[in-house]
């Protein structure tokens, strides 16, 4: 009898917990949002979130090819921050969609390469549109450095003291440059979005002006 | 690189309806930069307008062996009645931001300043070599020595050059690093700042812009503050700037002198297919087809070479040249900045209104005419001869 009980407490035990694991993986991938379309390439990722690139990694696919082909309305094929092919790693460490807002999402490819910062982040931006199911536009495309912002401080904020701010977000100061009050912001490059998540954290310090892009690619002809 | 020229005549409409809203520069051609200062001032729209008739002017031809293949400067800009009033910036420092520079060529060493500073590596060094040709012939465009029977002929024939390389081999630049060098280059003194490179930023809001601007808005405050003007390409995406802005060329600030190219010297008065434009956001434009000039040394050409460019970064350093034979002209104490770019502006040769060149398409609706310029410089001074 004593034993019915036990194991009639045992399946209600187990029930419960079957319950709560299922919930708190189900509030997890919840949680991910926009991170859904992610696509880690195999990348192995350290404790100080260093990606590894593997042998074999999966061919990342253009999702905007069609759109791209026809870009030519909408930017004037526009292409000039796209680096010379012989120095981009083809496969890139991460990729997936990042959506600002409700009208502009980014597809975003990082790769490393052989530069002054090797981390770069090829982006697509696309238009949704409020109509049409929110069907994507293909707007243009631009390349910067995937693993710091160029951060413009507010006056009476010193080098030591935005030092000290950035890392209480896991962040390090790369650089001040030599122009007054900008600085190069770094952080750990994740996932495809750290660069988005990154610049939002900056913006809300009260230090912060401005926060762009460290765009790079071919500036001259 | 892809390029897709523009169709302007497609565009015209579009361009007209953007352009009736587009943004005030605050350094329109009316502006004179100074209460009180009557500037020279030659009907920038009206064709064939010139209050400067310079047939009556000699024109001072240079020896230089290929000058006859720089038909921009004897043709479009008449550049040698320009050199007939004055060919010295000697004391006008020019700064350039570029890939760097060969500074042995035997056309140019003579106007390079010493020094410079390479931001393409980390940390930054005075290695300012040139690896790509794209700097030492934007610099030979400015300043390759004149009239000393080689080579080709600079719009300056004397002058101070220096150099903050910030674009690799390959052309490529960090927007990071065009910051740091044209802030350099302030520092080091430059009046005038050639940038002929630009990073096209794509598709951007309103937001971003305004993080661009404030990215540059230590630099141009300082070359506000230091009385310098900075000279940029407009890009040669073919595309409306006003739209799809360029840094640093589409930058909201009165040190900003933005050039798109045209084919000036060639068949046609029109502006260069694969230039950039903007009725509220490119001032002037200057000529950029198979421009000839200093190409770093190769195996046959042990002291440097030669050889034709095209593109916005070829038009922007007839500007930069002639800015600088303009204020050594004027003295540099006897004008500002402000004064000294109304004065160019003022003074351009408007296109000649052919098919698809409307002058809507830049702010002054005309070209850079270095011969004007340098009238408009003595008239400044009372008509007397230039320093």
């Amino acid at each position: 009898m004593e034993s019915k009980r036990n194991l009639i407490i045992f399946f209600v035990v187990a029930t419960v917990l079957s319950f709560v694991i299922r919930g708190l993986w189900f509030v997890a991938t919840e949680e991910k949002g926009y991170f859904q379309d992610d696509k880690v390439a195999n990348v192995a990722e350290s404790p100080l979130g260093e990606a590894q690139i593997p042998e074999n990694t999966e061919t990342p696919q253009d999702p905007s090819a069609q759109d791209l082909a026809a870009s030519t309305d909408a930017n004037d094929g526009q292409d000039n921050n796209v680096p010379p092919n012989d120095k981009v790693n083809p496969q890139p460490l991460f990729s997936g969609e990042y959506q600002e807002s409700p009208t502009r999402l980014y597809s975003q490819e990082i790769y490393k390469i052989e530069a002054k910062y090797p981390m770069v982040m090829k982006q697509k931006v696309y238009e949704l549109s409020s109509e049409n199911g929110g069907a994507r536009k293909f707007v243009g495309e631009r390349q910067f450095v995937a693993d710091h912002i160029v951060v413009k401080i507010k006056d009476g904020w010193d080098e030591a003291m935005v030092s000290r701010s950035v890392e209480k977000l896991g962040f390090e100061l790369r650089k001040k440059l030599q122009s007054n009050h900008l600085y190069l912001i770094s952080f750990p490059v994740l996932k495809h979005d750290s660069w988005n998540r990154a610049a939002e954290a900056l913006k809300a310090l009260d230090m912060v002006s401005s926060v762009a892009p460290d765009i790079y690619g071919k500036a001259i002809e | 690189m892809l390029k897709i020229g523009c169709n302007h005549i497609l565009l015209d409409a579009l361009l007209l309806a953007v352009c009736s809203g587009c943004f005030s520069r605050g350094d329109t051609t009316t502006s004179d930069g100074a209460a009180g200062v009557i500037l020279p001032v030659k009907n920038a729209i009206t064709p064939n307008g010139s209050i400067y008739n310079l047939n009556s002017i000699s024109s001072n031809t240079p020896s230089d062996t290929f000058y006859s293949l720089q038909t921009a400067l004897f043709n479009a800009l008449r550049a040698p009645k320009a050199w007939n009033r004055s060919t010295d910036c000697s004391d006008i420092k020019i700064g350039v931001v570029d890939s760097g520079v060969y500074s042995a060529h035997e056309d140019l060493s003579a106007n390079l300043l010493s020094g410079g500073k390479n931001f393409t590596v980390t940390p930054s060094t005075t290695d300012i070599s040139d690896q790509n040709g794209h700097g030492t012939h934007v610099s030979g465009i400015i300043a390759a020595v004149g009239n000393n029977n080689k080579g080709v002929s600079g719009v300056c024939w004397n002058a101070q050059v220096m150099m903050a390389k910030v674009t690799d081999a390959q052309g490529s630049a960090y927007l990071s690093d065009v910051v740091d060098g044209m802030d350099y280059l302030l520092d080091q003194g430059a009046s005038v700042i050639n940038a002929s490179l630009g990073s096209y930023v794509a598709a951007t809001t309103e937001s971003e812009n305004a993080s661009f601007e404030d990215v540059f808005s230590g630099v141009t405050a300082k070359a506000e503050s230091n009385g310098a003007l900075i000279v940029a390409a407009s890009g040669n995406n073919g595309s409306n700037t006003d739209i799809n802005r360029t840094y640093p060329a589409s930058l909201i600030s009165s040190s900003i002198i933005s050039v798109a190219a045209n084919n000036e010297g060639h068949a046609s008065d029109g502006l260069f297919a694969s230039s950039n434009y903007g009725g509220g956001t490119v001032h002037l434009s200057a000529p950029g087809v198979t421009i000839y000039s200093t190409l770093p040394a190769t195996g046959s050409a042990p002291n440097g070479a030669y050889g034709d460019k095209s593109g916005t970064s070829m038009a922007a350093p007839m500007v930069t040249g002639t800015l600088a034979l303009m204020w050594h002209c004027i003295g540099k104490t006897q004008i500002n900045s402000a004064q000294l770019k109304s004065l160019l502006l003022n003074n351009v040769e408007s296109h000649s209104g052919a098919a698809g060149t409307p002058g809507s398409y830049l702010l002054t609706g005309g070209h850079l005419d270095v011969g004007a310029a340098i009238e408009a410089s003595r008239d400044f001074i009372g008509g007397a001869a230039c320093n």
